[in-house]
Formats: structure tokens, C-alpha cells, sequence
């Protein structure tokens, strides 16, 4: 519906909008020397910044209007305009004729403005809800490098980007997703750097969302990512702006949605999970060691169980006397098979993890002692599971536990219990057929189109530039080219110029 | 998308020869070299990739020629249709014969050496479910796959041939070349055989990026497989002597297992190797049933890839579970195989170079 020439039909139609709403607050102003001149302020409470509305909004329309040219009331042609241009003092306003578009500009924390006898209203950007400021980042803490963290408000989270590159060329496309939350999506990128096709379906997918609320990121990575069937990650999910500023400068492109405080980095590969941000503030040589540790992580993560798991039931043969004498000794005791002793232990790790997780953290913590130590003895000293059983089952979490992507950890648990039962079906065949199945479906994932294990794979289209930050990462003198994310015109990114 | 194109560069494709060939050919080849010239066996496996290099050469120049058909298309124009699925059949039954051995030999390996009491029936279908599963995928998932595979086949190859160099008396290699040179001449000619996927050269050029530079490509990775046989040949006999690896049918798995590392905390290498080794196969079968779906689709022109998968998986499958004698089908068929192979990778690739030259049909500007 538009705005009505009749100031009373436009507040009628808000009043009934917003009826049982508590939280609005209108006013109804006369102004000018006569005060004839009917205008109707409203907003929603809490959502504004109430000194800015009374300072900038309201003061100057009751009392600096009055001090216009005695010709003030000859220019009623233009009454709108010259209010427009002299009665507010903020730079931050628009025009609207829709009062649907009004009303969610108020729900957004808008305050809108309604002169008697124009069709068309005014929305002020009094924007200011309570928020908890700037946190530090929780989930992908650092030694070395910045502490802060993105939180719950939008435009902060677009602040702390926009503030680590000052570059005209970063861009911020400005949507609403959800038909009734409106939710503010943020698309961040690089114009000069970022690859066209990957922007434009990054868009076009965002655009196509129906839904009724977005909350989370969570929401939007789950309808643009290209495989819903894969556990594995599609989208890099981040606290840290300053993770987000590189990888907008690699070519790729952030989503941020308001409510939240995660950022989505797009396109993801699987490479850029094992990254941590201070990767790149610490010599390369330590960083190295530690990717190092990170990937073989990754990899105890998913194999260990099931690896332990075939050696144990079928291929005893395969190891020294000693060590099967170890292992079944341990066994020995326990009465269940190695399969369900496995799982179970596995299972009350998981729990113990998410026990941890939700609980609040002194709670947490204490669960984590308590789980991990005395439950876990007592298991072993009651003969329900064996000393190595729980070694395996300790040193798979702990691996878990290297990866900086909490996202790519969800990924790799559940593929774990995949390769345990296949390992006690078939031993080491088993084995390997499970992780060449993982294998194979990372190699079939595409993350926006780029392969998901790029760039140990497909890397000779980009002349293999990605292979120096992968597994190892080179000095950083020598990471002369912006990787395959970035658009051709842009690969030089040591000693170029913008 | 850059990489949604069904196409493959060059690295991916010399990749996808060298995994392809690594099959158990390797495992059972030193034996077959002994037996044919005692301890100069490894100028049989010398010999025998210069050959397989020039069929790779001839393969390739005919993908050249006809870079963007298929090979009943190509065939159709230049003989006829029904020859085109004559020739298109004939293949199609010698990949059949080739899987279902190379899938029957893998499962008896494992049946002896890991899975003593598991069903061989289970070990061929589990690893047919995953082939299948692989080449469903496409030609980008296969290429990608064997980026990572070479890695693990690769870094293991290494290990071990370092390994068996200093376990070696390579005094077993002397006397040096006793061997007549046409003996020599004929078994190289026959252990061509193992060089496992040449003749796939014929499908698999229009699946390329880089045209140009395929066949030099193609024969360098066939160079590099050659060399790694020879390697294992020579070690073959420096660590047996050839009197002891004539008797044996796999020799590079007792090889594998007579190495003593110190701090090992590994008793049995052979089972470990032969998982590694399961790797390989599992590429052989892949391909196997990949360009049997290529040739299928491309003769009834119809049909999904995936489909022609599955009844290739299960036709495998049932051929592979009723033969019973591995050493028996190994000795019957290596003269079916012999002919296919000198056929698709040899003569028909001239055959068909001569007739296009004749008709004047396809590219000769190369």
C-alpha cells in the first residue's frame, strides 16, 4: 500500500499494522509559525538511538524551522523538499512512498516520518539496539594477532571489514532474506579481485531463498551450498574478521547476515579449513610444523578407530609379537567385542564433548575432568574397555581437536564411524575401501564450482601458485599471486599496485 | 565452471596411464621375466617398454587425427557401422576378460594374504561397488582421485625400492646377457601384455584438455611406468636369484617380505602392501568399467553412463565369481589377451592411420 496525501488515512493504516504492538511510539507534531503544518513521528522503541530522533529529528522541526525566511510560508509548493533539506540534521535519510517499505524500515530501526497533505514519507536511520559490542573471538582463538571478533550486529560486522581494507573497490551488496524475519544479508567482496561467476552465483542463490526467518548463517550455508548430502563443509564459517579482510582480498566473498555473529566465506576448499589466521603472522617455519601436525590430525581423526580397529580383529599377524601381546592382553579382560568396546567408548567421548559444549564453562570444564579421567579409569579398572581402546579413542579426539574449522571436525566424525564399521567388516580392505569412498566424494565435491580438494588436485590450472599455501605454507616473499579465487586480472598480489 | 567441463589436463591424464598400468601386473611380472630369461629379465622389461612406448605413439596419433569423435564414430567413416560395432564389441570383451581377471587375481591375493576366512565373492563385490561408485562419477572424479592416489602408490613405491636396494645381492644379476636377442626380442614382444591400459588411448582423446600435447605426454608416462617395472624386476632377482623367483607366483609380495626394518613395529610388510596395492587395482577396475560404459553408450546411443556401469560391474561380477582357478585362467587367457592387446594397441591403430590417410578423412595436419 503507498502513502496517503491524508496525514490521518497513513497513521490509521500504521495503527492498525502494529495493533498490540507495546513497543511503538508515534507523536504528532505541529510546526511552524502557525503551527498548521501536521507531521507524525514513529518508531519502535529500543531499536532507536532516542537522542538522535529527539536532537536531530525532533528539536530541529519544532525550533529551527522557525527561524526560516519570512518567505517560509510562501513556499508551500515545495514544503516537502525545503523540510526535507532544512529540518533534519542527519545525512542519513530517503524517501519512501511504499508503507510497506516503511514499516520495515522501522522494524529495522527507522524512524519514519509522515508530513499531512504529501504521499510520501520520510525514514531516518536511527538505528542503535543494545548489543554487547565487540567480543573476542571464542571458537578460533590466536596467540599472536588480532583479539576481536564479529557479534550480533550487521553494520559492526561490516565495520570490522571495511576498517582492515580501505579500498573503494570493496563492495557491499545489501539484501533481506526471510519473508518475515527480513533478515539484512551482507555480500562482502573485492570488485577489482573477485571472480564474476562466483559472485553472480553466490547471488543469484541468496536471492532465490524462500523462507520465512533466517537466524544464523547456518541457514543461508545450507541453501547455497552444492552437495546438502556431504558431510563435509561447502563454506567457510568464521569469527574472525580478520580471516574474513584475506580471504576477500584472496577473491573470495563473505556473507554476513545480522543476528549473528559468524561470517560465511565463499568459495571453501577443503585446504582452507586446515588454515588458521595466524598462519600468516608467524615465520613460516613454525606455521609449517604445525599445518604439518593440523593435516595428520585430520587424518588420525578419521582413520585411527578403524584402522586400529582391522589390525586388531583381522590382521594381528601384521604387527610385532609384542605389540599384539599388548593388545590382546588389555582385551583380555574385557567382555565385549572389539567393535562394541570401540563404539562405545567413541560414543561417550562424543557425549562428553557435547556435554562439554553446552554446559556453562566452569561446568564444562569440570565435565571434561570428570568424563575424561575418572570415567574413563574406572572404565578400565572395571574391565569394560581396554587401556589402548581408550589411547585410540583419547588421541582421535585430541587429533580432532587441531583443526582450527569446528565445521570440518562435524565433517570428520561422522566419516570416522563410517571407516570403523567398514574396518570391522572387511579389516584393512575394509579400510581402504571406506576412505577411498570418502576419497572419492571429496573429489566430486565442488565448492562454487572449484574442486573441494583443490589445490591438491586441478592445481596446474592456476600453475600450481595454491600448492604454496596447502600443506606447507611458503615464505611469504614468495607468495607473489592471489590464489585461484581471484579473478586473472588480479593474480599479482607482491609488488603490484591496485 | 572452469573445471565442469568432463575434460582432464595432461597431468591428470599420464596419471591415470601410470595408475592404471600398476595393476597386479606388477606383482606376477618378475616371475613371468625369469622364467623367459633367467637373471636377464630386466632387458625384457626394458625392451618392452620401448615397445609399449611406440604403441602409445601409434594410440595417440589417432586420437590426433579424429580428436573430437569417439571410436565408433571414427570407425563408422572410416569403415562402416557395423564393423564400427564389431570393433566396438571386440573391446568391449576385452576389457571384460581384463577386469574380470584383474578383479579374481586381486581377490585371491587378498584371500591368502589378509581375509583368510572372508568369502572371495564379498572382496570382488565390495571392491566392484566402489569402482563403480567411482566411475559413475566421471572422467574429472577419476582424474582427481589419481592426483591423490599417486601420491600414496608413489611414496610407497619409493619406500620399498629403497628398502629392497639395500636388502639386494645384485651379484644374482651376473652373468650379464646371456639371453639370445631373438628370445629377448619375443618375450619383450609378449610382456607388452602388462602395460595395462594403452589400448584405452583410443577412447579416452576427446576427454582432453590439451590435444596438442597428448601423445608425448602419454608415451612419457609410459617411459616412467617402464621404469618402475624394471626397477622391481632388477630387485626381483638381486634379492631371489632367478632360480628362486621361477618358483614363486607372487615374488614381489615375498620380496616385500623379507625386509627387517629395525624399531618396526610392523611383522608381515606383504599385507601392508598388499592393501597399497589394492589402490592400483581398484584404478584398473575403475577404468575398466569407465570406458566399458563409454563404449556402450557411444554404440546403442542411448542410455545413462551409469547404467552401463552397473550392467559392466555386474557382468564382471558374475564372470569373475565362477572361475575358480586363477593360475588356470591367468596361463588360458594370456593368448586371448595377447591377440586383443596386439590388435587395439598396435594393428588396428595402423589400420585405421593408413585408411584415414587413404580416405582422406579427419585431421592430418598433425
Amino acid at each position: 500500500m503507498n502513502v496517503c496525501k491524508n496525514l490521518n488515512d497513513n497513521i490509521k493504516h500504521l495503527q492498525n499494522s502494529f495493533t498490540d504492538c507495546g513497543d511503538i511510539v508515534s507523536r504528532k507534531l505541529f510546526i511552524g509559525e502557525n503551527n498548521n503544518i501536521k507531521i507524525y513521528i514513529t518508531y519502535i522503541d529500543m531499536l532507536v538511538d532516542r537522542q538522535i530522533i529527539e536532537e536531530k529529528l525532533i528539536s530541529p522541526l519544532m525550533f529551527r524551522i522557525k527561524q526560516l525566511p519570512p518567505d517560509f510560508n510562501n513556499i508551500d509548493d515545495d514544503l516537502f523538499n525545503t523540510l526535507l533539506n532544512n529540518g533534519f540534521a542527519t545525512a542519513d535519510l530517503k524517501t519512501s512512498t511504499s508503507l510497506t517499505e516503511i514499516e520495515l524500515g522501522m522494524m529495522s530501526g527507522d524512524t519514519a516520518i509522515f508530513i499531512d497533505g504529501y504521499d510520501i514519507a520520510v525514514l531516518t536511520a536511527t538505528k542503535s539496539w543494545p548489543n554487547r559490542g565487540i567480543p573476542t573471538a571464542q571458537s578460533e582463538v590466536v596467540v599472536q594477532g588480532s583479539k576481536e571478533a564479529f557479534s550480533e550486529v550487521f553494520r559492526f560486522n561490516t565495520m570490522l571489514i571495511r576498517r582492515r581494507i580501505r579500498d573503494t573497490n570493496l563492495k557491499l551488496i545489501q539484501t533481506k532474506v526471510g519473508t518475515r524475519s527480513s533478515t539484512d544479508i551482507g555480500i562482502m567482496y573485492m570488485d577489482d579481485i573477485v571472480r564474476k561467476e562466483t559472485l553472480n552465483s553466490i547471488i543469484k542463490k541468496i536471492d532465490s531463498i524462500n523462507i520465512d526467518a533466517i537466524f544464523d548463517v547456518g541457514y543461508i550455508e545450507q541453501f547455497i551450498e552444492e552437495d546438502w548430502k556431504s558431510p563435509f563443509p561447502q563454506l567457510q564459517v568464521t569469527e574472525r574478521p580478520d580471516k574474513v579482510a584475506s580471504s576477500i582480498l584472496e577473491g573470495r566473498i563473505a556473507i554476513i547476515v545480522d543476528n549473528t555473529p559468524f561470517v560465511l566465506i565463499a568459495p571453501a576448499p577443503l585446504n582452507v579449513f586446515f588454515q588458521a589466521s595466524e598462519d600468516y603472522y608467524q615465520r613460516f617455519h613454525i606455521v609449517n610444523f604445525i599445518r604439518f601436525l593440523r593435516y595428520t590430525g585430520g587424518i588420525i581423526a578419521v582413520t585411527l578407530p578403524g584402522f586400529y580397529l582391522a589390525i586388531a580383529l583381522y590382521h594381528p599377524s601384521m604387527i610385532t609379537l609384542d605389540l599384539v601381546y599388548k593388545i590382546s592382553s588389555s582385551r583380555s579382560m574385557v567382555p565385549f567385542p572389539a567393535i562394541l568396546e570401540l563404539v562405545f567408548m567413541d560414543l561417550a567421548f562424543e557425549l562428553l564433548r557435547e556435554a562439554g559444549i553446552r554446559l556453562p564453562g566452569a561446568v564444562g570444564n569440570t565435565i571434561g575432568i570428570v568424563g575424561g579421567l575418572i570415567i574413563g579409569q574406572s572404565a578400565v579398572e572395571a574391565g569394560l574397555v581396554s587401556p589402548i581402546v581408550l589411547i585410540v579413542v583419547a588421541l582421535t579426539g585430541i587429533a580432532s581437536f587441531s583443526i582450527p574449522s569446528i565445521s570440518l571436525v562435524r565433517g570428520l566424525r561422522l566419516s570416522k564411524y563410517f571407516v570403523i564399521f567398514s574396518s570391522a567388516f572387511l579389516g584393512l580392505i575394509g579400510f581402504w575401501l571406506s576412505v577411498l569412498t570418502i576419497l572419492i566424494h571429496l573429489c566430486t565435491l565442488k565448492t562454487f564450482g572449484i574442486p573441494y580438494l583443490f589445490p591438491f588436485v586441478s592445481s596446474g590450472v592456476d600453475g600450481h601458485t595454491d600448492v604454496k599455501d596447502s600443506l606447507f605454507r611458503f615464505p611469504l616473499f614468495m607468495m607473489k599471486k592471489r590464489p585461484f579465487f581471484a579473478s586473472n586480472k588480479q593474480k599479482i598480489r607482491l609488488g603490484g599496485s591496485k | 565452471m572452469i573445471f565442469a567441463n568432463d575434460k582432464i589436463s595432461l597431468r591428470q591424464f599420464q596419471i591415470l596411464i601410470i595408475l592404471d598400468a600398476f595393476g597386479t601386473g606388477m606383482i606376477i611380472l618378475p616371475r613371468k621375466l625369469a622364467i623367459v630369461a633367467n637373471q636377464d629379465a630386466y632387458i625384457i622389461a626394458i625392451i618392452s617398454t620401448i615397445f609399449a612406448m611406440g604403441y602409445m605413439y601409434i594410440i595417440m596419433s589417432v586420437g590426433r587425427i579424429f580428436p573430437k569423435d569417439n571410436f565408433i564414430t571414427y570407425n563408422k567413416n572410416l569403415f562402416s557401422k557395423p564393423i564400427a560395432i564389431l570393433l566396438g564389441i571386440a573391446f568391449i570383451l576385452k576389457i571384460i576378460l581384463g577386469t574380470t581377471v584383474e578383479i579374481r587375481a586381486f581377490g585371491e591375493i587378498i584371500n591368502q594374504t589378509l581375509l583368510y576366512e572372508t568369502p572371495i565373492f564379498i572382496i570382488m563385490g565390495t571392491t566392484l561397488i566402489i569402482s563403480m561408485y567411482a566411475a559413475s562419477k566421471g572422467i574429472e572424479t577419476r582424474a582427481r582421485l589419481s592426483e591423490i592416489l599417486i601420491y600414496i602408490v608413489g611414496i610407497f613405491s619409493i619406500f620399498v625400492i629403497l628398502l629392497l636396494a639395500i636388502n639386494s645381492d645384485f651379484s644374482n644379476l651376473a652373468p650379464f646377457f646371456t639371453t639370445n636377442n631373438n628370445t629377448l626380442l619375443k618375450s619383450a614382444f609378449f610382456t607388452t601384455n602388462s602395460f595395462v591400459g594403452l589400448e584405452y588411448g583410443l577412447l579416452i582423446y576427446p576427454f582432453l584438455l590439451n590435444k596438442k600435447d597428448a601423445r608425448k605426454s602419454a608415451v612419457y608416462s609410459v617411459f616412467i611406468y617402464g621404469v618402475i617395472l624394471t626397477i622391481f624386476t632388477i630387485l626381483s632377482i638381486a634379492s631371489f636369484g632367478d632360480t628362486t623367483l621361477k618358483r614363486q607366483l607372487w615374488p614381489v609380495l615375498d620380496l616385500i617380505n623379507t625386509l627387517d626394518l629395525p624399531g618396526s613395529f610392523v611383522e608381515r610388510h606383504d599385507a601392508f602392501v598388499v592393501s597399497f596395492w589394492f589402490l592400483g587395482v581398484f584404478t584398473t577396475v575403475t577404468s575398466g568399467l569407465f570406458f566399458l560404459a563409454i563404449l556402450l553408450k557411444d554404440i546403442f546411443d542411448k542410455g545413462s553412463h551409469s547404467f552401463y556401469i552397473f550392467i559392466s560391474a555386474l557382468t564382471i561380477y558374475l564372470l569373475a565369481i565362477s572361475v575358480t582357478d586363477i593360475v588356470n585362467i591367468l596361463l588360458n587367457t594370456e593368448i586371448i589377451f595377447f591377440a586383443l592387446n596386439i590388435f587395439y594397441s598396435f594393428l588396428l591403430p595402423i589400420v585405421i592411420i593408413a585408411t584415414a590417410k587413404l580416405k582422406k578423412v579427419g585431421d592430418h595436419n598433425v
